[in-house]
């Protein structure tokens, strides 16, 4: 029964990575960027649902703070990539990623600066509740995060399968100046990429604030979630989740089962080795730059 | 013994054939001309020489040893030397920089005497300059000796990757689309210095050109190639009459 | 304007330009050198971090202004540089003068060998590799307790070099002088770098791998020794990072510090010495900055700044970000442009730096 519960924190926790990778891929593949802020990011997002819906700040419901936090992560990712992203179009990935690190420490300092350094918790409905099953106690805040990403997995999909909008993004990421030819607006599409990438750091953020403690530094967190987006090929949504789910299935597991002090080096190990083993991911095919 | 010789290479890329079992003889001191449409793999034989693809079968052979298992950086050590369709030049550098690269296959120090920057080393830099003053006298490079290569004119980005490739002193020269984005008065140039390259300075020259007054001028046998296969070898002018050539060109 | 008449390729080959420009050095050269005669111990302590953090920013630079390779993880080079120096004093009393160059070893065999196998990877990939490389370090350095002291740290003896005595609080300007010693030694090193082949292979392969290997540039084993020269310099900085700071802990060289020291050369100017050296002096001088404005305005206006951990980070954040919008080559690219306005005026023009806008290429596959 201890699997199990193994089981359940090692989804969940991969639920908040594999989350926080998609933000990655989709900022990727539509502006050839990466997003080193995206970690930050769902630490924001976790602040700003802890603001409105704990009882010290705000104290809005639940079910009514989180459809403001995502319009405030949203509005958020449209303003950086208008205000930051838009302007350094065209240098190189490394400056742009350098610019990235530079909103995550900023971001990082506000953060401490209004919420202060301390831990906080979210006081969500799930706070505290179990389920029993057999012998295995399940956290329902777990439960909770698992479902909602399965619920979001699901929009997403009908989002780049099924609507205009998404297919002209998927467009737009896989040949910009052919998108650009059959008239889609890539830079709108690039500001929505953004978007998307702030509501889903949001999300992550409030997954995370609703099975844990948050600090500005939970930001940190993102670098297991580049582990996530490598293993998945980085260019892959389906990938990023995936490789979410591994990063976080590897925790608990080398947690129980490895001596202390061992066991959350893990994950960067694994990094590493799929770096420099498949560096193109596990489930992609290799591309060659053509002279 | 031809100079250089393409025995059955093939290359394909996934499902595409784009080199089939092609076969071409290349004799010392002549201008050979590769021509065909685009897609038709003359790009992809140059990167096969120049060891940046592996071919899936056959074998090259430059001046009687083989190249196929010779790593890319190797290729400029045998005597062979490249330009590239799109301009591969180091962009941050000065012109001089880059040309000075091409001297380092013939370098003698190593890491720790080019730390203290021994006498040895100076004498072997300025040596390096008057190879590359030479090339840049040549090729009328020198108003843009300390330009940095990403203000300068397409035209002229051409003319200092060809001087580029010459500073390695090759016995063979690939050039890829030489005249492609240059005016006609370039073009001009370049034919003068093309024949000139092979003349004085006795290098072998294997191009890939769509510009056929170039070619016409300075190639002594072309080369047709189509959906990777050689159509038809000959002079120009036997080529460029060719049925089979026209009707590719053409579009059956 | 000057201008020089060359008659010998020597003076392109040489340190300095000319003369003038010589002077110039050697004058900023003994202007430090006589730095200890005027500023008392605090000031000289923070000039002396300083050239610590140009040390390292130069070990950056190699590998990300020079070479092309981003590391996100310089941090861990500096720990094993700072490890060493100290277990090699203490455990084997090997004197500082040997230990100090076998430190740079060490770090520089670490540097060779998450090269060796990491020779395919660009850009951004490389990056996150290595910042993953910088959490490892961290961690293993924890585990390594017998010989790190762990979570508790590591105590840098005093350096002794013929019994002379170098110590951080006893006698700060010895100290200083030492590592302005190295320091100069290192700028000659790289600087011969720079002009020698291997220079110019290094940029031969930041701007264009494909002709590099065309024109003979053996592009792996340029990577390969980019990042042992680099982790080297990096090393060295450690080693005098970990004998300044006297006590640290595996904290002390964490993933920030790895992110602030590629922060930092980017502030200062990719692809020239110059650069790190702007970029330390920026480091060094934003904390003593907001403290003298602390206590010379705030604290009257009643705003304590000590509420605001991390305010450094941020403001630095905030100038690269300005700096990348406005400046991508950085405090050295906007000195070149100041110097030539004044050098040419009033001739100069607008657009007289417009060139590639960055040192580092998209790794976009075409």
């Amino acid at each position: 029964m201890e699997i199990l519960q193994l089981l359940l924190s090692g989804f969940a926790s991969g639920c908040v990575y594999g989350l926080i990778a998609l933000g990655f891929v989709l900022i990727y593949k539509a502006t050839e960027a990466v997003n080193f802020a995206q970690g930050d990011m769902m630490m924001f997002g976790a602040f700003i649902t802890i603001w409105l819906t704990n009882s010290d700040y705000n104290g809005l419901p639940f079910w009514l703070s989180v459809p403001i936090m995502m319009l405030i992560m949203g509005s958020f990712g449209y303003l950086i990539e208008r205000i930051f992203l838009r302007q350094v179009i065209g240098q190189s990935q490394i400056a742009i990623a350098i610019l990235t690190i530079a909103l995550g420490f900023i971001l990082r300092f506000v953060a401490g600066a209004i919420w202060g350094h301390e831990p906080h918790y979210l006081e969500s409905p799930m706070v505290g509740k179990n389920i029993y099953f057999y012998q295995a106690v399940l956290g329902m805040a777990e439960i909770f995060v698992i479902l909602v990403t399965i619920f979001l997995t699901f929009i997403l999909y009908v989002f780049f399968a099924r609507t205009k909008l998404g297919v002209s993004m998927v467009a737009a990421s896989q040949n910009q100046l052919a998108a650009f030819y059959v008239g889609i607006p890539v830079n709108k599409m690039q500001s929505f990429a953004w978007v998307i990438a702030g509501i889903l750091a949001g999300i992550a953020g409030m997954l995370f604030s609703a099975k844990g403690s948050v600090d500005p530094i939970t930001g940190l967190l993102g670098i297991k979630a580049f582990a996530a987006a490598v293993i998945g090929g980085f260019g892959s949504l389906p990938g990023a989740l995936v490789g979410g789910l591994i990063i976080g299935l590897i925790e608990p597991f080398s947690g129980r089962y490895l001596p202390s002090g061992f066991s959350h080096l893990v994950p960067y190990i694994v990094l590493v080795l799929v770096l420099i083993l498949r560096p193109h991911g596990l489930f992609s095919q290799v591309s060659i730059k053509k002279v | 013994m031809s100079f250089l010789e393409l025995k059955n290479v093939t290359m394909k890329f996934g499902g595409v054939t784009a080199v089939d079992k092609m076969s071409l003889n290349i004799n010392k001191g002549e201008i050979f001309a590769l021509v065909g449409p685009n897609g038709a793999g003359k790009s992809t034989v140059f990167n096969i020489i120049s060891r940046l693809y592996e071919q899936n079968g056959g074998e090259i052979f430059f001046d009687g040893r083989s190249l196929n298992k010779l790593k890319a950086f190797h290729i400029s050590r045998v005597g062979i030397a490249r330009t590239f369709q799109n301009i591969e030049l180091f962009g941050n550098a000065t012109v001089l920089q880059n040309l000075l690269v091409g001297t380092n296959t013939r370098k003698t120090s190593n890491m720790f005497s080019e730390i203290v920057f021994t006498r040895s080393v100076r004498d072997a830099e300025v040596a390096n300059r008057i190879d590359v003053e030479e090339i840049m006298d040549f090729l009328n490079l020198q108003p843009y000796r300390q330009k940095y290569i990403m203000g300068l004119s397409y035209g002229t980005r051409k003319i200092v990757e060809l001087a580029r490739a010459l500073v390695l002193k090759p016995k063979l020269l690939l050039l890829d689309e030489p005249a492609s984005g240059l005016s006609a008065e370039e073009t001009v140039d370049l034919a003068f210095w093309i024949e000139d390259i092979k003349k004085i300075m006795g290098i072998t020259i294997l191009m890939v050109e769509h510009n056929l007054n170039l070619v016409n001028k300075v190639a002594d046998r072309v080369a047709a190639i189509v959906d990777g296969k050689v159509v038809r070898v000959g002079s120009p002018k036997e080529v460029q009459s060719d049925p089979k050539v026209i009707e590719a060109y053409i579009g059956a | 304007m000057r201008i020089t008449f060359k008659t010998s390729y020597d003076p392109d080959i040489n340190l300095f330009k000319d003369s003038i420009h010589k002077f110039q050095y050697i004058f900023l050269l003994f202007f430090s050198a006589i730095l200890p005669f005027f500023l008392d111990d605090y000031y000289l302590g923070e000039i002396a971090l300083i050239l610590i953090w140009s040390i390292a920013g130069m070990g950056l630079m190699v590998l990300v202004g020079h070479s092309g390779q981003v590391s996100l993880g310089h941090a861990a080079f500096m720990a094993v540089g700072a490890y060493s120096v100290i277990i090699l004093q203490i455990k084997l009393g090997l004197p500082f003068l040997i230990a100090l160059p076998i430190a740079g070893f060490l770090s520089s065999l670490l540097g060779i060998l998450i090269a060796i196998p990491t020779a395919k990877l660009h850009g951004i990939y490389l990056a996150i590799l290595t910042l993953a490389v910088s959490i490892l370090v961290e961690d293993i350095i924890v585990l390594a307790e017998p010989l790190t002291g762990g979570v508790n740290g590591i105590f840098a003896p005093d350096i002794e070099i013929f019994s002379v005595n170098f110590n951080r609080y006893g006698n700060i300007d010895r100290l200083y002088w030492l590592i302005l010693f190295f320091t100069t030694l290192l700028v000659i090193i790289y600087k011969n770098i720079l002009r020698s082949p291997l220079g110019r292979s290094f940029a031969a392969v930041r701007d264009s791998e494909i002709s590099a290997l065309a024109i003979g540039v053996n592009v792996a084993r340029v990577r390969t020794v980019a990042f042992a020269i680099s982790c080297f310099i990096t090393g060295i900085a450690g080693a005098f990072f970990g004998h300044f700071v006297t006590v640290f802990n595996y904290e002390t060289f964490n993933v920030v510090l790895s992110i602030n020291l590629l922060l930092m050369i980017v502030i200062g100017g990719l692809g020239s010495i110059h650069g790190a050296f702007f970029g330390a002096i920026i480091v060094g001088v934003l904390p003593i900055l907001i403290s003298l404005s602390r206590d010379r305005f705030l604290d009257g206006l009643g705003i304590n700044l000590m509420n605001f951990p991390g305010l450094e980070t941020g403001l630095f954040s905030l100038i690269l970000i300005l700096f990348i919008l406005f400046e991508p080559f950085g405090i050295y690219g906007r000195w070149l442009k100041i110097r030539t306005y004044f050098q040419l005026f009033p001739l100069y023009r607008k657009d007289m730096f417009k060139r590639q806008k960055s040192y580092l290429k998209t790794e976009r596959v075409r």
